[in-house]
């Protein structure tokens, strides 16, 4: 078991190692923490509080770069576990070998924490650098800084391996029910914790896995505001300055015993994740579908004519190549059915709280999926022999994300134009494109729809609040 | 002394995706030896040979090693069982040779031997002068012949090959059939094949797959 679960963290660590993604991650994490962390001269800051800029100490800067990391950069490492080089196993041999698979997720989920721990190694020294340069040499203390930072990140990292293997262990959520679980849990996290953010001790503290409330908080009154994320305007009290005891609210009573438990946790998800794994399926298995649902499926093709002629070219290849995306995108039976369903819809629904959210979640399924799959290596090889060359396609991509929005859409921009409300119309273009473009993109650069995916959830998320406020 | 090779027996195995039926009752057993699996392309061949290897489970029927019947004898059996399959999602990242002492390692088996055991096939199939290079670097052909070469590591007793010879130029198929071979004296090799002659004549027995049924075709010599 010992051997198993060694091979499998080697090979996992020399596959990160020889990525190119980790040596970005490693590069990227140090240069980003400068933009994290507000000068004494600041005018503006990632965290506010009572809308004012915390002082800079050796605890805040450990404390304000680990609070960052696990509230707005824990879906950048989900991302990079789901969509980097070890995202494709060998599980045709593996799975009918007689290696635990237990051992299996413990070698794996080791290399994944190994790498996210090199990240959060990097982000000290950056942490420790900045500290020298915008603190008085005086007052730095790198061991402070590595403590605030690792007691309050290195769980919550630890934790989003543990998300990772869990998911990839059954079936179902290997695929976009795994990012969508990942993200609500991403966001009740925060929220839960936000909601009960002036209780105290150990089982306030475990509602908070993520742990940063309590070194946020802990100086501050129970009804007091604060800002992660620079989404608060920091008004007068812009140049005036709060001094926030995190290294109080880190010592402070149940906070470090629930990072262990927090670290305990994750630290058993492998060993469930091994228990509850379920093979891959090589085959479709699918039951018969009820009757009802027969028509969800794609039905028979039609009948063929052997003498058919050969297909001559196209007037317009590019606009084929735009309707061809858009019915890869939302062609299927299922897919139709939703957009009609939507464009119906749009005609009596109001369109900020219902059917532009609807639809925009619809695309951000379909375009992320196909964006996955189109830009798979073995595929492009064959795609950029066509006509059309791959950047051509990509932007023919975008065209079809438009497309299909705008046909999501139609019921609700008829009606906006009988009324002179141009906003359905605008909008559709506005996310159609701005979706379609983010999928392809981060699509065409990770080959895997994980990262659009969960990058457009989260802004989708916005736009639904947004539009509800609206 | 000489071990004793079980056999594997099939009795009234079904398989069914979706709609389809793609073994209907096959009943068989596959002697110590090398048996190959004929037919046309979606007969079935690649589907009995994972029920063989345990990659998947029969919708009905009865599967046995030895006395042992499956799934409880699943362990067992996978602690002699070399396999495979047409397509494997191969770590680019790693050289042939991590990726096969990793296989060597999830099969229970001692790293030092496992490594002289792969590099002696590698040799034999013509992949020795890669082993130390990137599987990213590799064409179809060798990506083939590592996914067979990881198969033979061990002293496996069920050798489960898909396919093994597809992609291969007429000289590494007669490495690969000459390997198949010799692996046949001692234990149960099951191949899919579109009959290639490279391996087809130390075949002790030829199964054709057809329309969800298994029948005997007269093997070569008999």
């Amino acid at each position: 078991m010992t051997a198993v679960a060694v091979s499998a963290f080697t090979t996992s660590i020399h596959r990160y190692g020889r990525s190119f993604g980790l040596w970005l991650l490693l590069l990227v994490a140090p240069i980003g923490a400068r933009f994290l962390i507000a000068g004494q001269d600041a005018t503006g800051s990632i965290i506010s509080a009572e809308g004012r800029i915390p002082v800079l100490t050796s605890a805040f800067m450990g404390a304000g770069l680990g609070i960052i990391i696990t509230t707005l950069l824990l879906p950048i490492a989900y991302i990079y576990l789901r969509a980097n080089v070890t995202r494709r196993q060998p599980w045709q041999v593996e799975e009918v070998s007689p290696a635990s698979r237990i051992a299996i997720a413990y070698g794996r989920w080791a290399a994944d924490v190994a790498a996210l721990l090199a990240v959060l190694t990097a982000t000290t020294l950056a942490g420790i650098v900045l500290a020298y340069l915008l603190l008085p040499f005086s007052e730095v203390n790198p061991a402070v800084i590595a403590f605030c930072l690792w007691v309050i990140a290195g769980p919550a990292v630890v934790l989003v391996a543990s998300i990772r293997l869990i998911l990839e262990s059954r079936r179902w959520t290997r695929g976009w029910l795994g990012d969508v679980l990942y993200f609500i849990f991403w966001m009740a996290s925060i929220i839960v914790v936000a909601a009960y953010h002036s209780h105290r001790g150990f089982g306030a503290n475990m509602l908070d896995a993520n742990g940063f409330m309590a070194p946020l908080a802990f100086s501050l009154d129970a009804n007091a505001n604060f800002t992660i994320g620079g989404g608060m305007i920091v008004g007068d009290g812009a140049k005036s300055r709060i001094l926030l005891d995190v290294l109080g609210g880190i010592l402070s009573d149940g906070y470090l015993a629930s990072r262990a438990v927090w670290l305990g946790i994750a630290a058993l998800i492998p060993l469930l994740a091994g228990l509850v794994y379920l093979p891959h399926v090589a085959g479709k298995t699918r039951r018969k579908p009820v009757a009802w649902l027969q028509i969800l499926e794609p039905g028979a093709p039609p009948k063929a004519n052997p003498l058919a002629r050969p297909a001559s070219s196209a007037a317009l290849p590019f606009l084929g190549l735009v309707l061809a995306e858009a019915r890869l995108m939302a062609g299927s039976r299922k897919a139709q059915i939703a957009v009609a369903a939507l464009a119906i819809g749009g005609w009596f629904l109001p369109w900020s709280t219902a059917i532009g959210p609807a639809a925009m979640l619809l695309l951000v399924f379909a375009s992320t999926a196909h964006a996955g799959r189109s830009e798979q290596r073995g595929l492009l090889a064959l795609t950029r022999t066509g006509l059309e060359s791959p950047m051509a396609r990509r932007l023919a991509f975008v065209f079809a994300g438009v497309l299909v929005t705008l046909e999501m859409s139609i019921g609700a921009i008829a009606h906006g134009l009988t009324t002179g409300e141009l906003r359905p119309l605008i909008e559709a273009c506005a996310f159609g494109g701005g979706t379609a473009l983010t999928a392809i993109t981060l699509g065409a650069l990770t080959r895997s729809a994980t990262a659009p995916r969960l990058l457009l959830l989260i802004a989708w998320y916005l736009y639904l609040n947004w539009g509800s406020g609206n | 002394m000489a071990q004793t090779i079980p056999t594997l027996d099939l009795k009234a195995v079904s398989k069914r995706y979706g709609k389809k039926l793609v073994l209907d009752a096959v009943t068989v057993a596959f002697q110590p030896g090398l048996t190959l699996l004929t037919g046309p392309s979606g007969a079935g061949k690649s589907t009995l040979l994972r029920l063989c290897a345990t990659a998947d489970s029969p919708n009905a029927g009865e599967i046995a090693w030895g006395d042992q019947r499956l799934p409880g004898a699943r362990g067992k059996l996978r602690r002699v069982l070399g396999y495979a399959p047409q397509a494997v999602d191969l770590p680019d990242e790693l050289t042939a040779r991590e990726f096969a002492l990793h296989m060597a390692a999830l099969k229970g088996l001692r790293a030092g031997e496992a490594d002289k055991q792969f590099l002696a096939i590698a040799e034999a199939v013509g992949l020795h002068a890669d082993v130390n290079n990137r599987i990213s670097g590799f064409s179809g052909g060798m990506r083939r012949r590592l996914v067979f070469a990881q198969s033979l590591l061990g002293s496996p007793q069920l050798i489960c090959l898909d396919e093994p010879t597809a992609e291969l130029d007429v000289e590494s198929r007669q490495r690969v059939g000459a390997l198949i071979a010799k692996a046949a004296q001692s234990a149960v090799v099951l191949m899919t094949t579109h009959l290639d002659d490279a391996v087809t004549a130390g075949a002790r027995a030829i199964l054709r797959v057809d329309a969800g049924k298994v029948v005997p075709v007269q093997a070569p010599g008999q």
